[in-house]
């Protein structure tokens, strides 16, 4: 039974294949194009699953789409009709794009990937919550999704039991988390679904000081359920997130480059609050309703890594799931796991114990690259390469690590990372200026040994998609300064021998040399590119950059040597 | 024909597709004009003049704003659907 879901035309396309109930292949499109966050119908990323499961588009039982495009439109014409007339710069743009495309999502597929089967269409949370449940270890979890928005649903809830999963209660659009979140990335100069990550990074900077003003922005009620007041936003009928009112109570914007400032920072800490506020007492009724050991959380909000390690230390759930690909990159997954469990009957096989899903490239592809290109190299053994490159790291050589399948979701999780020295204070702006050119207050993150690092961070349970934020001991943020955050967490990655393989040794490795378990781990591209995929795209983003030495597969590539 | 003509002929050939797209997209714009200011404004209008919030069809119970969700049919029919 092979099974294909296809995520696109919104933000994070991507697609998935399970092949008898086991996830095969899965990946965004946005590593095939280079463009992050890319929309488009996902062409590549259904030839790579394809060509993973071996194969043809005549061998797919069943195409799975993200959501039911009919009902998200019918929230379009009823959000037209509710906010008319100030809705026609909406209107005027969103039409043409649904009457061309989204639909028209059958012939689409069928047009471009030659399918002619069954094609079906799972609600955008329901897409959420089986990519979570269903790829979890859990016979039985609480589930919560909450993202921008699906059809109508913003936020939902409910239980999962073997081979079942119900939500119960929602909370519908035009009240959302998610977009409140992302008005506020607006008001910060961001950009809207690239730039929440920031807001979280320039919280612990500034102070909730607007929590009282907030308490007039949203309602929460002790359950956690939410109500936006709407004179405050403007995403639902224009091209602005917020509305004018938002900026008379809290201040003109920020411009795009302009400098930050403490008001901003306190803007960030607030909503950064609020949010955090609102996850635990979702989180919390959801305990109290369903008296489940285990949560598993869904949709793009779950990429929030705080308030994922406030839930788990403040809530008494023994243990969280959340996917790597947690946002609507992962809905892929979703329905192919939700036709394969709850339509078809077919039991749970599978446990998303890493994110390694996507293309790989072997030592013979990669040294074909490189001798067809002239590039000069060193092929090492295992552990030649092993201790070299934790040498390199002790020597302060930032490095390109390129090894295996590449990771399906927004982090890098040591397959397609940078790695440097922790210890180094400075390494944070070196890598800043001399390969991400980021912006200086964003963090930096660890990867550490599963087995070791309680004694660096406190977080006793595995975090192997980097999904929680946990407090670094106070005594060792000294020898952590590279990836301690200002508030002195850090966003950590808990790497196994069993999930990592050449991973784990490289740290294991460092940490024979050096006494700290842990390294700095950082995604493999530049400023505003997706992570590189292939050997070529690898070696252009080391080229470009700042980056010392490129270690792919078995071959290490020295800076100097192409000087 | 030489290549100057075939460039020259190519390049008029693009001209008269970009003309012929903003033809569309004002076309497109003003029969959206049309729709929104009178099917759209009629529909709007009587919709808040019946009291009817169209952002807010239902009502949450007092005390939350939890909705309850309908039982979704977990059938292959049903989810062959797109609504």
């Amino acid at each position: 039974m092979n099974i294909l879901g296809i995520s696109c035309f919104y933000h994070d396309a991507s697609a998935a294949l399970l092949k008898d109930g086991v996830l095969v292949a899965a990946v965004e499109e946005e590593r095939f194009v280079r463009r992050k966050h890319c929309t488009d119908f996902p062409t590549g990323s259904i030839a790579y699953c394809l060509q993973q499961g071996g194969i043809t588009i005549d061998q797919v039982d069943y195409i799975g789409f993200y959501e039911k495009p009919m009902l998200k439109f019918e929230r379009i014409l009823y959000t037209t009709l509710a906010t008319w007339p100030r809705g026609w710069s909406s209107f005027v743009r969103s039409i043409p794009l649904w009457l061309t495309q989204k639909l028209q999502i059958p012939s689409i597929i069928r047009e471009k990937t030659g399918y002619k089967g069954p094609i079906l269409f799972v609600e955008h949370h329901l897409a959420h919550a089986a990519s979570t449940f269903f790829v979890s270890p859990f016979e039985e979890a609480a589930i919560l999704t909450v993202d921008g928005v699906g059809e109508w649903a913003t936020t939902t809830c409910g239980l999962g039991r073997g081979n079942h999963l119900e939500l119960t209660k929602e909370i519908r659009f035009p009240h959302s988390l998610g977009l409140l979140y992302s008005a506020l990335t607006a008001y910060l100069g961001f950009e809207v679904n690239e730039g929440e990550g920031k807001v979280m990074g320039l919280a612990p900077y500034g102070q909730p000081v607007y929590r009282k003003q907030f308490e007039d922005v949203i309602d929460v009620k002790p359950d956690g359920s939410f109500r936006l007041n709407l004179d405050y936003f403007a995403y639902h009928y224009g091209a602005e997130m917020f509305s004018p009112k938002f900026e008379q109570v809290f201040g003109p914007r920020r411009k795009k480059g302009e400098p930050l400032n403490e008001h901003y920072n306190n803007m960030a800490a607030t909503v950064e609050a609020v949010l955090e506020e609102v996850m635990l007492a979702l989180a919390r009724d959801l305990k109290k309703t369903t008296g489940a050991k285990y949560l598993c959380i869904g949709g793009g909000v779950g990429l929030s890594s705080c308030s994922n390690g406030r839930i788990l230390r403040e809530v008494p759930y023994d243990d969280l799931f959340i996917q790597p690909a947690a946002g609507d990159g992962g809905t892929s997954v979703g329905v192919t796991t939700y036709i394969n469990t709850m339509l078809l009957g077919n039991p749970r096989n599978y446990v998303m114990r890493d994110a390694y899903l996507g293309p790989e490239y072997s030592d013979e592809e990669i040294e074909t690259y490189l001798k067809q290109n002239n590039i000069s190299y060193t092929r090492l053994s295992d552990q030649e390469l092993i201790e070299k490159t934790a040498r390199l790291l002790t020597e302060q050589k930032i490095i390109g690590w390129y090894q295996g399948r590449l990771e399906f979701g927004p982090r890098a999780l040591g397959h397609r990372s940078i790695l440097a020295d922790p210890r180094n204070p400075k390494m944070k702006d070196i890598v800043n200026e001399r390969v991400k050119h980021r912006e200086p207050f964003r963090p930096f993150a660890p990867s550490a040994l599963l087995d070791k690092s309680p004694e660096f961070f406190d977080c006793n349970v595995a975090s192997p998609f980097m999904l929680l934020v946990a407090d670094v001991h106070p005594d060792k943020r000294d020898r952590l300064p590279a990836i301690t955050h200002v508030d002195g967490t850090a966003r950590l990655q808990t790497v196994t021998r069993e999930e990592n393989g050449i991973y784990y040794d490289l740290i294991a490795e460092f940490d024979r040399q050096t006494g700290v378990p842990v390294i700095f781990n950082t995604s493999f591209n530049d400023k505003g590119e997706a992570i590189v995929r292939t050997p070529e795209d690898a070696y252009k983003c080391f080229v470009k950059t700042g980056m010392d030495y490129l270690v792919m597969g078995h071959f290490l590539v020295s800076k100097d040597g192409i000087r | 024909m030489t290549a100057g003509n075939k460039s020259g002929l190519a390049r008029l050939w693009e001209g008269l597709k970009a003309f012929q797209n903003k033809v569309a997209v004002g076309l497109s714009i003003a029969v959206l004009f049309v729709l929104y200011f009178t099917v759209f404004a009629v529909v709007a209008i009587l919709a808040r003049l019946s009291g009817k919030d169209l952002l807010h069809p239902d009502k949450p119970e007092p005390g939350t704003h939890w909705l309850k969700r309908e039982p979704v049919e977990h059938t292959i029919q049903a989810f062959s659907r797109q609504f």
